[in-house]
């Protein structure tokens, strides 16, 4: 089912996140006007509706305007959906401190749903206009967030960093993306991914040239939202500032939306399996992975150096996701350079069995995902109580967050349970064996390993940069526990410092068993995870819609078409969009997964 | 390359310099690449916020003269409209409310300024790589002896207009590709409405939790989140 223009299926088709949009806006407006005062509990009840209708999503890819809905944005949609109903229980637990003095959080319940909206939507764009909007939707409701989660002078600072930084970041990315439309001539990613492709000499040249700045300011705009070298400085102050609740959501859902942007980014260039890709494409992705390789080294290093220093708990958090955004960062640029050597390839594009790199990263990004929120999750529920001085004699006791790892002193014996989740997720980040995120982590170094596999080892050849990146990974793994078992040490084998009190409220409590539950859940059953990701990661390779060979070697039926008998593809008399219809869309979706 | 562009500047330079034939367009191009230029390197070089926010209407407002003078009417319009317009009226009433005695001046640290100037010179390297690298971009669309060479069909906003409503009308101009897969900007458009929801309910929000609990944000920063709760109860 394939639409040019935007119809009456395009909203039908994002009909989730429509059910997010509206539940925001009867959230907003009952808080205005009725004085409806839980938006958390509204909030989760939007999601439950956005799940449902998403339960009632065709599963096959679908192409309608600015959307391209297929597996990959069917992940991610599930994606955000259960991590914002995680998010929506841990911010919920922390907002009721706030919710005492300001008497509202119906406006951020409201905005936390915009927010995932803009997320789901990201996933699901086929338009670079669509994929900005949906950026911008992720981001200023975050500056929001940010901003009403603490009010003190620590939390306004961190806003303000998060939201200049943020801003500049939007527009090196406005930049590289204006690069890609003056690449394409049309904001459609599917035409940009044609001409890039194309080995037309004129298009080709033109392509070249523009190639290199796309490239560095997307990703520049990306290891932003990622907290990826260049742009990582931010993490710790910001984290430390904002309340943990806020820190659990920069921590995750910026990171789909990066992990996102560099994967429709990459698949610009990649076509499907024997086609020829001119060299503006190649020359694409030959950049890609190699700036990733390097982007991805520096991150784990310098995220797991500076969290080896740390002795606040949210920083050592802030730098860990800084070093997990190198982990991540490692499985997008394998899939950059197997997408390059499948090109290389030309018709023989069948070797290529091995891992998925995009598969990989998206498993470890859930498993990342479920871990970091329920670390988060852990620290909002527990919390001290100390004494605050008040004038007229008057003293009561406020609420403090867990800020240093000594806080966590002798949680064991104070909340066994609480200790024990904790230790869960932390053992998962580090990737300690039966744990998800060790699997995750497995999947990485393997697809790491496995480009180029046949190759002998050289000096400056691709199989000797990416062995060096699996080295470096396992190096940087090795290093994480050090810091990760800290904290379990602390926990199980100091005495209690200052007494450990658990808090958060109820919400948060339960999203720390719901993410140890899912953890144990993954632990047991990988292979429901892994099918999906590694589905939805082998899909995220190819732009929907892009006009490929396939249709002319299917009217050839014979597969010797060599680089250049390929028909160019934009030269065609015949529309691109009759051969899409005359395409067996599903076939093509079914076939990578096979 | 560089060649034929500094024979081009060079011969731009001296039918300026002839009395008899002056090439205005030439002339208009050189004064207004000056302008946006030397403006842009005076926002980097200036320490005063107030000064820095003049300095960059002057610098988009040459670039907006570019524009016009490259025969792109429309870009040049919502260049106007929008930056010297919009973000530069919001910019100078952010400076201006904002303009606490530590904010005016911005002294920028010595690591920074190796810093930043390493990154603009790598940025810098790559654009100009780009700009001389297009063969299409390498022969002059403006002649230098006469006016405009290839003629800009009439701008108009009817185009874009359709497009948010979720049509295309518009053909390619560039005559070497016709992109088949064209899709409006209606649903961008919806998205952006949501977004002016965010940053209204947003604003009213954070206006109203201030003007509550920190009557003035800079105020509040040197204060100890104590007394904050004093004045809460108080």
């Amino acid at each position: 089912m394939t639409e040019s223009t935007t119809s009456l299926n395009t909203f039908i088709l994002i009909a989730p996140e429509l059910a997010l949009v509206a539940a925001a806006i009867v959230i907003l407006l009952s808080g205005a006007f009725l004085g409806f005062r839980s938006g958390w509990m509204a909030a989760l009840l939007g999601i439950a509706v956005a799940g449902g209708f998403a339960t009632l999503q065709p599963a096959d890819t679908n192409l309608s305007g600015p959307l391209a809905i297929d597996l990959f944005s069917g992940f991610i949609r599930w994606m955000v959906l259960s991590v914002g109903a995680l998010l929506a229980l841990v911010l919920a637990g922390q907002s009721r401190e706030s919710q005492r003095r300001h008497s509202s959080t119906t406006e951020e319940g409201g905005v936390f749903l915009l927010l995932l909206c803009g997320l789901s939507l990201v996933g699901a764009a086929d338009d670079l206009v669509l994929l900005f909007a949906g950026l911008e939707l992720i981001s200023i409701p975050t500056y929001i967030l940010l901003a009403t989660g603490r009010t003190d002078a620590r939390g306004q600072e961190a806003s303000l960093k998060y939201f200049y930084l943020s801003l500049m970041a939007s527009g090196l990315f406005l930049y590289g993306i204006v690069c890609l439309y003056g690449i394409g001539g049309s904001t459609s990613l599917a035409v940009i991914s044609d001409r890039l492709r194309s080995s037309q000499p004129a298009i080709e040249s033109f392509a070249t040239s523009l190639v290199p700045i796309a490239v560095a300011l997307v990703i520049a705009g990306a290891t932003f939202r990622m907290a990826a070298v260049p742009m990582h400085f931010y993490a710790p102050d910001v984290y430390e500032g904002t309340s943990p609740g806020n820190a659990a959501l920069l921590s995750t859902l910026p990171k789909v939306a990066g992990v996102i942007v560099i994967a429709r980014l990459l698949a610009l260039a990649t076509g499907s399996p024997g086609e020829a890709v001119g060299s503006a494409g190649l020359w694409h992705l030959d950049l890609s992975w190699k700036v990733l390789v390097i982007v991805a080294a520096l991150t784990m290093t310098i995220g797991n150096v500076m969290a080896l220093v740390q002795s606040n708990m949210r920083r050592l958090l802030a730098c860990s996701s800084i070093a997990h955004a190198g982990y991540l960062l490692v499985g997008v640029a394998v899939a950059a350079a197997s997408d390059g050597q499948r090109s290389d390839a030309g018709g023989s594009g069948g070797i290529w069995a091995g891992l998925d790199g995009l598969g990989s990263t998206l498993f470890y990004l859930s498993t990342y995902i479920v871990a970091t929120v329920g670390t988060f999750a852990v620290i909002t529920f527990l919390g001290h109580k100390a004494l605050e001085w008040k004038p007229g004699n008057i003293s009561k006791r406020i609420r403090e967050e867990v800020s240093s790892i000594d806080d966590l002193a002798g949680l064991s014996t104070a909340h066994p349970v609480a200790a024990f989740s904790m230790t869960l997720f932390l053992l998962s980040l580090a990737g300690i064996p039966p744990l998800p995120g060790f699997w995750g982590k497995l999947m990485l170094v393997v697809s790491s390993l496995e480009v180029d596999w046949l190759s002998p080892m050289s000096f400056g050849s691709r199989r000797t940069w990416f062995v060096g990146l699996a080295v470096t990974l396992v190096l940087n793994a090795a290093i994480a526990a050090a810091y990760y078992l800290k904290v379990i040490a602390a926990m199980y084998f100091k005495p209690v410092s200052r007494g450990v009190q658990a808090d958060g409220g109820l919400s948060a409590g339960l999203a720390m068993l719901l993410s140890a539950g899912v953890l144990v859940m993954v632990t047991l059953q990988p292979q429901g995870l892994f099918a999906s990701a590694t589905r939805a990661g082998s899909i995220a390779r190819t732009i929907p819609g892009q006009s490929n060979s396939m249709k002319s070697s299917a009217m050839h039926s014979s597969s010797e078409i060599t680089i250049s008998q390929v028909p160019d593809r934009t030269s065609r008399e015949a529309p691109v969009v009759s051969s899409l219809n005359l395409l067996p869309v599903t076939d093509r979706v079914s076939e990578p997964s096979q | 390359m560089n060649t034929g562009f500094a024979i081009t500047t060079g011969s731009m330079f001296a039918t300026i310099i002839s009395v008899a034939n002056i090439n205005w367009h030439g002339m208009f191009f050189a004064i207004f690449a000056l302008a946006a230029c030397a403006m842009a390197v005076a926002v980097v070089l200036t320490d005063n916020v107030v000064r820095m926010a003049f300095y960059l209407v002057l610098s988009l407002g040459a670039t907006a003269g570019l524009f016009f003078l490259a025969g792109a009417e429309f870009v040049g319009a919502m260049q106007l409209m929008i930056y010297v317009g919009g973000t530069l009226v919001l910019l100078v009433f952010g400076v201006m409310l904002t303009a606490q005695a530590p904010f005016v001046s911005m002294k920028t640290p010595q690591r920074d300024w190796v810093l930043a100037s390493i990154l603009a010179v790598c940025l810098l390297a790559v654009l100009v790589q780009a700009s001389v690298g297009v063969d299409a971009w390498r022969t002059a669309a403006v002649s230098v002896g006469g006016g405009v060479q290839r003629e800009a069909p009439e701008p108009s906003a009817t185009p874009l207009g359709m497009a948010l409503l979720g049509m295309r009308v518009d053909n390619d101009s560039s005559g070497i590709v016709t992109p088949s897969i064209r899709s409006g900007y209606l649903l961008p458009f919806e998205i952006v409405s949501i977004h002016l929801l965010v940053v209204l309910v947003g604003a009213a929000y954070l206006a109203r939790a201030k003007r509550r609990r920190t009557p003035r944000a800079v105020e509040t920063a040197g204060q100890s989140e104590l007394k904050e709760e004093v004045r809460v109860a108080s």
